[in-house]
């Protein structure tokens, strides 16, 4: 497949801080990518360095097949991009403001704008800046998804949104899904769970993980092991077990490789008998807060 | 061509407020223009005066207004701009802004000058070349650097701010200039002629190159840094003393004669004082002047004084820049010199001889008319309209549009059409004055 997004050894430094780090990310076209992580992770920088507002400081990135240090003019009649602190011409209004772009898109789509307006709600006579900040938000997302892009880059776009007009979004986006590829960052995990097929999850400037969301889900399982006694921990544990707690007579911990022949092997090995083994499927949210709290105990 | 347009119309549809004050202003300063030409009355109208004094700077503030905000509406400096990530070519950007300041700025200053040319009683269209040299003028010098300016701020507040500081530091440095000890830390003599005007070259260049790579790459860190670095240099690099151009006059030749003679006047007093330049005392001796063609004229550009004295003392001034007029009628002129306290001292009680030279340029007539005129205005050469003024501080005022031709005008009184009165006498020509 190929890719919409790709970078190498991508590096981003503001003076002393090193926000990008070693940043190797390839986002398949057609994919709707999630890069999640806690704040500060990187996530925005990365965005921002896709997008040619930030420049590298080292290492490469290629957006469409297109060296990101030259994304400009043209090519983003192709890239849709909406991040949540984005200034807009606020003195116009919502109507003027689709009238000004439209011009600048030889693909903008009068029929998908007035979709866009019916489905989201808009008010065309209201000027941005009297707007709430869903409602700046969705005036942002149909102003990005009119013209059909290739490519919809979102930084951040469900922050200080409510779960209605959340909602609307989502499903504005799932409606463009089959058309373009998707990169969005986000901390909203559980609305990113029904909207990704891919996810890249980035900690303190590193991509710890990039894949696909199903098979996220299948390597990852909460185990719960129940001895007859307080059981030792295994010193050391297997390298794919993390977050190993102990509690009475049960010992819990999180297989990041879980096959269930394999874990259940390392289980024996490393505890003989054990009076009962369970493998509990773990939501998105479980699986980062395990991994965020691997990456600050590790740190 | 579309996009510039396209541009174009939305920032005026978004800055008419800024357009239409500032359009204002340059009207107020068109209508009061002509006020100017006329002879003033002492006490005439003072909040008037007081108005007509700030609407040259207002109309410079309401332009600086303008430009910064066309400018930020699609701002350079920062990250969170919605334009940046959508399809503007910043060639068709910078050339839509381009436009904007033209129309908005150079074409009401231009149809304003023309006007005020007709107001005054000249063809505008007579005058066109000058008047498009005069809008690059200011394009040149104040449009480019506040666009460029407004390029690396990222709001109003922000510009204005880096004008107060860019005005109080040149205010301060000409506080530190008057010092004399720094003014003699900022004129150096090692510093080549060419070195300044270079320096100030590569900073304008520099400006420039600022303006399009901000546009092309939005790279505001760096831009501000070379901003900032370049108005350094202009500030900061020390002025080579000023010199005068002695080899640019040529001596007289076997024969030739001098259009001015020169001779001690032993009559008037000559003086000296100590006040002025420290450890320096100013020294006049009084000439004769004669020799001067009638309708011709001489100035004293340059002096050299050398002084000998016995004991084998000797000083010489090297040449300085030094300025008079003199006229056919003039009888008298004073040669000033400054000269070493220490040598002063040494010399001023002993017989000394001074040599005096003078680097001079004669203006032979171009054009010789003698008016008579009543009241009202008279075309004089050089194109100039001029008027005798009859109240208050009674002269000569003329207006010329552009450039300032030079006229050499003597007024003879007893030719003019007023009647002198019973107990006044014909006088020669009374008062002479170049223009």
């Amino acid at each position: 497949m190929n890719s919409a997004i790709r970078t190498e050894h991508l590096e981003k430094r503001f003076h002393r801080v090193e926000a990008v780090r070693d940043l190797n990310l390839d986002v398949p076209t057609g994919a709707i990518y999630a890069l999640v992580g806690p704040n500060g992770a990187g996530k925005t920088t990365t965005i921002k360095i896709l997008m040619n507002i930030f420049p590298a400081t080292s290492g490469r990135a290629e957006v469409l097949g297109t060296d990101s240090n030259k994304l400009a003019g043209r090519a983003f009649t192709s890239i849709g991009y909406v991040s949540e602190n984005q200034h807009l011409p606020d003195w116009m209004r919502v109507d003027a403001f689709f009238a000004y772009l439209r011009p600048f898109y030889p693909t903008w789509d009068r029929e998908l704008e007035d979709e866009l307006v019916k489905q989201l709600q808009l008010p065309l006579d209201r000027k941005l800046a009297k707007l709430s900040r869903g409602m700046h938000m969705k005036v942002a997302l149909a102003s990005a998804l009119a013209y059909r892009p290739k490519l919809i880059v979102l930084d951040e776009p469900f922050g200080g949104l409510d779960p209605l007009v959340r909602d609307e979004v989502i499903e504005g986006l799932l409606e463009r899904a089959s058309e373009a590829t998707i990169l969005v960052s986000s901390h909203d995990l559980a609305e990113i769970e029904n909207l990704a097929s891919h996810i890249g999850y980035l900690d303190q400037g590193y991509l710890r993980l990039s894949e696909e969301m199903t098979t996220l889900a299948d390597r990852f399982r909460e185990v719960e092991l129940t001895f007859d006694q307080r059981p030792l921990s295994p010193a050391p544990p297997p390298g794919t077990w993390i977050q190993v707690s102990t509690s009475a007579s049960v010992l819990r911990f999180v297989e990041t490789r879980f096959n269930e022949e394999r874990t259940t092997a390392d289980i024996r090995r490393s505890f003989g008998d054990v009076r009962n083994v369970t493998f509990t499927p773990m939501s998105l949210r479980s699986i980062f807060l395990a991994m965020a709290k691997t990456g600050r105990d590790s740190a | 061509m579309d996009q510039i347009i396209h541009i174009f119309r939305k920032d005026i549809r978004r800055h008419w407020r800024e357009i239409a004050l500032s359009l204002a202003i340059l009207t107020a300063f068109a209508w009061n223009e002509p006020r100017q030409w006329m002879p003033r009355r002492f006490g005439e109208n003072p909040g008037l005066e007081f108005f007509s004094g700030w609407l040259g700077p207002m109309v410079v503030i309401g332009w600086f207004l303008v430009i910064v905000r066309v400018v930020h509406d699609e701002v350079l400096a920062g990250d969170r701009q919605f334009w940046v990530t959508r399809p503007y070519d910043w060639k068709k950007l910078l050339a839509a802004k381009a436009l904007f300041l033209v129309v908005f700025l150079n074409l009401p200053l231009l149809i304003v000058q023309m006007t005020l040319l007709s107001k005054a009683g000249f063809r505008p269209t007579a005058y066109l070349t000058d008047l498009f040299y005069l809008q690059l003028l200011w394009i040149l010098i104040l449009f480019l650097p506040l666009i460029a300016l407004a390029a690396v701020t990222s709001s109003l507040v922000q510009a204005v701010l880096v004008v107060l500081g860019i005005l109080l530091g040149m205010i301060g440095l000409s506080a530190l200039n008057s010092v004399q000890a720094i003014q003699r830390l900022t004129v150096a003599n090692w510093i080549p002629v060419w070195l300044p005007s270079t320096i100030k070259a590569c900073a304008y260049a520099i400006v420039v190159f600022v303006l399009i790579w901000q546009y092309a790459r939005c790279r505001t860190r760096q831009s501000r840094f070379l901003l900032i670095a370049a108005a350094a240099a202009v500030l900061v690099v020390p002025s080579p003393p000023e010199s005068f151009p002695a080899s640019e006059y040529l001596p007289l030749s076997a024969g030739q004669q001098a259009p001015v003679q020169f001779a001690f006047d032993p009559v008037r007093p000559k003086m000296e004082d100590t006040v002025g330049e420290k450890n320096k005392v100013r020294v006049r001796i009084p000439l004769l002047v004669s020799g001067i063609a009638q309708s011709s004229a001489v100035t004293i550009e340059g002096t050299m004084v050398e002084i000998e004295a016995p004991g084998e003392l000797r000083w010489n001034s090297g040449w300085f820049r030094s300025t008079d007029f003199l006229l056919p009628g003039r009888r008298y002129a004073d040669a000033w010199f400054s000269v070493d306290s220490a040598f002063f001292d040494q010399i001023k009680s002993i017989s000394a001889n001074v040599h005096i030279s003078f680097a001079l340029a004669a203006l032979p007539p171009k054009e010789t008319r003698q008016i008579t005129t009543a009241a009202g205005e008279f075309a004089v050469p050089g194109g100039a309209l001029c008027a005798i003024e009859r109240e208050g501080y009674a002269g000569l005022r003329c207006r010329s549009p552009l450039t300032t031709p030079f006229l050499l005008v003597s007024t003879l009184a007893d030719e003019t059409t007023c009647p002198p009165a019973e107990d006044e006498k014909a006088t020669p020509p009374e008062r002479s004055s170049p223009r």
